[in-house]
């Protein structure tokens, strides 16, 4: 199945874990069940979003990240060389255990491709290939293994270039690389540039990084040289900031714009959605459009989501009849 | 030469025995516990604070902002029309703030952050300084619909900060301690300007001896606009600003914090290379005008960690000070 011409929509990954998911996630944790059963329901869970992305309409799907937690600490786990340090608050009470770069990074082997593979098998509709970028992931890391953070930075970007190679092959078509710290640094978007240069060197698939909650426009026009396809950009919780920043001139790549907030209870009216793409499509090609939320939906009650989401399909629907 | 912290200390415990503030909020979410044990299990780990600084060598105390959930939204408690929103990236860390909405016109509103200072004050048996997020950091971070611009912002912000200083001063404190990662990384001359001025005229108004804490950005190319202020002194931090150590070999008044111990990072500082370093700014600026703490807060580093770089910033003073006066 092919994308629309125009607006086709996403999501930028995660997904509100279901309750028992989260239940049984916290029993495994604590011992008192199985990774196997864990496994089963995630999978079932899995099955469930992605028939429900179906129906409200999207057209470029997601696994939805159910097996997922914190985004660094789940590549992290899966890469030896990295270790768990000890417990750090997260917000209030939560708290995730931050990964450190104990020694030089080495792949165990594939980390992600199962889990795609599972969901594409499960839809017509392209389902995106989800990793968090080497950048992203050196600076949510400690570091006792490498002697700077450029080197951190491009150990890890080898490792998730193998993984995006074999993404590749398994039929990803769209692979996603979350890069939400990358502008939070201006200083380094050389850095970030290079090392996402690593991770999509060679790739046929179209290429996507998302970037969020940072100093956009302190890492413009640079941001326009990241070596993907496709900027993934929050916009909404910013009263839409990103399009004056985008407007300063011409605007080479896809940009998927994040047109309702994952940080409010409130669910955006078709009306702001379509609005909010008219005015976007006055500063970016609109068929180099792609709607989404500002960020992954996993802060939000499963019933905001998917009103959201709904809001936002029939928003877009709107804005096709008027620029179509 | 006097040693502290930067505001907030780990919740959870750094040794066993410990009372565990995570699961005690856990347990009174999920109803095992009433309002009385959660408040005692508080006091415990106000207390616990108290003694993890003063065990390492710490001598002006923080209260360790044990009930804070970050760094702006316990303002809500105390300024009118402030109010704590969606969760949001902490600059450039994985942790987050309650993202605060300006509503409306600030105003003090209550006295509840002086309040709970005054009563970990009683407990402590050293200087206690208190610490608030600065207000350029408190409007940078929120979602303003009330104000049409940043000066008159201020304007309100400041009138408000300055009770709030005189609050904690009636409350005991010491010192206090102004937090403003966002003047850290402002590099627009004109807004930082703003925001030095209105800072200023707190240091003049203020009761006690008022400090500023500047950390998760690099101040050394505009360290000149800080010289003139009206402080009793300013913290810096040296990891990210690596380059105030030249800067502040070549003189700067007032009390000089040096945040020496990356608060950040899991690699321990070396005492002998950091001591000598310290050494060279003793020479110039004098034993009464240098602190020595942490560059951040010490909540970015698991418990343990954090404890053991605490101990490093009270190992360096004695490094420094055992051959000052053998």
């Amino acid at each position: 199945m092919t994308l629309p011409d125009l607006f086709p929509t996403t999501t930028v990954g995660s997904f509100p874990k279901p309750a028992d998911l989260a239940q049984l996630r916290s029993r495994v944790q604590q011992g008192k069940a199985g990774v196997d059963e864990l496994d089963a329901l995630t999978r079932e869970k899995t099955r469930e979003l992605i028939a429900a992305q179906e129906r409200v309409g999207l057209d470029l799907l997601v696994h939805g990240e159910l097996e997922r937690g914190d985004m660094v600490t789940y590549f992290a786990e899966l890469i030896e060389g990295f270790e768990l340090a000890g417990f750090v608050r997260s917000y209030g009470n939560r708290y995730y255990r931050k990964p450190v770069a104990r020694r030089p990074l080495v792949a165990r082997g594939p980390m992600t491709v199962e889990t795609f593979r599972f969901a594409q098998g499960l839809t017509d509709r392209p389902v995106k290939a989800m990793l968090t970028g080497p950048y992203t992931i050196m600076d949510w890391s400690f570091n006792e293994a490498y002697p700077d953070r450029r080197g951190f930075a491009l150990a890890v970007a080898e490792i998730l270039h193998d993984e995006a190679v074999r993404l590749e092959a398994a039929g990803a078509r769209f692979i996603q690389i979350d890069e939400p710290a990358l502008s939070t640094r201006p200083e380094e978007i050389a850095l970030g540039i290079e090392a996402l240069g690593v991770v999509t060197r060679g790739l046929t698939a179209r290429t996507i990084t998302h970037i969020c909650y940072g100093a956009i426009d302190e890492v413009y026009p640079e941001i326009l040289e990241l070596p993907v396809d496709q900027l993934d950009l929050e916009a909404k919780n910013n009263g839409f900031a990103v399009l004056d920043v985008l407007a300063r001139g011409p605007v080479p790549k896809e940009v998927a714009l994040g047109v309702v907030d994952v940080h409010s209870h409130r669910v955006e009216s078709a009306e702001e959605v379509e609005a909010a793409i008219l005015r976007a499509a006055e500063v970016i090609p609109p068929r180099q459009l792609f709607v989404d939320p500002d960020c992954g939906l996993k802060t939000r009650t499963e019933a905001e989501a998917w009103a959201k989401l709904e809001a936002m399909v029939e928003g877009v629907r709107r804005a096709r009849l008027k620029l179509g | 030469m006097e040693t502290t912290i930067i505001g907030a200390m780990p919740k959870l415990p750094s040794s066993p025995g410990e009372v565990n503030l995570r699961r005690t909020i856990q347990d009174f979410d999920a109803g095992r516990i009433g309002p009385g044990e959660l408040e005692a299990a508080y006091r415990t780990k106000e207390a616990q604070v108290l003694m993890d600084q003063v065990a390492r060598g710490i001598t002006v105390l923080g209260d360790g902002q044990v009930r804070w959930d970050d760094l702006v939204s316990p303002l809500g408690l105390d300024v009118a029309n402030y109010v704590p929103g969606g969760l949001v990236r902490f600059f450039t860390n994985n942790t987050y703030y309650r993202r605060p909405t300006i509503t409306g016109r600030l105003a003090l509103a209550g006295s509840t952050l002086a309040a709970r200072f005054a009563r970990v004050r009683a407990q402590a048996s050293r200087p206690l300084k208190a610490a608030l997020p600065g207000p350029y950091t408190a409007l940078t971070l929120a979602l303003d619909q009330q104000y049409t611009s940043m000066d008159s912002a201020l304007a309100d912000a400041c009138a408000v900060w300055a009770l709030l200083i005189e609050a904690h001063a009636e409350a005991g404190a010491h010192v206090m301690e102004l937090e403003e990662p966002a003047l850290a990384r402002e590099r627009d001359a004109g807004r930082r300007r703003a925001a030095l001025q209105a800072i200023g005229a707190l240091g003049k108004s203020s009761p006690v001896p008022l400090r500023l804490a500047l950390y998760f950005g690099d101040v050394a190319p505009w360290a000149v606009e800080l010289a003139d202020l009206p402080l009793h002194g300013i913290s810096f931090d040296l990891a990210q600003s690596p380059r105030m150590w030249d800067v502040l070999a070549e003189g700067f008044p007032g009390v000089v914090g040096l945040g020496l111990v990356d608060a950040r990072d899991l690699r321990f500082e070396d005492v002998d290379e950091t001591a000598a370093r310290v050494r060279l700014l003793l020479k110039r600026l004098g034993t009464e005008r240098l602190w020595l703490h942490p560059n951040t807060s010490l909540e970015y580093l698991p418990a343990d960690a954090a404890m053991a770089k605490l101990e490093l910033v009270g190992e360096i003073r004695r490094r420094v000070e055992r051959e000052v006066h053998p």
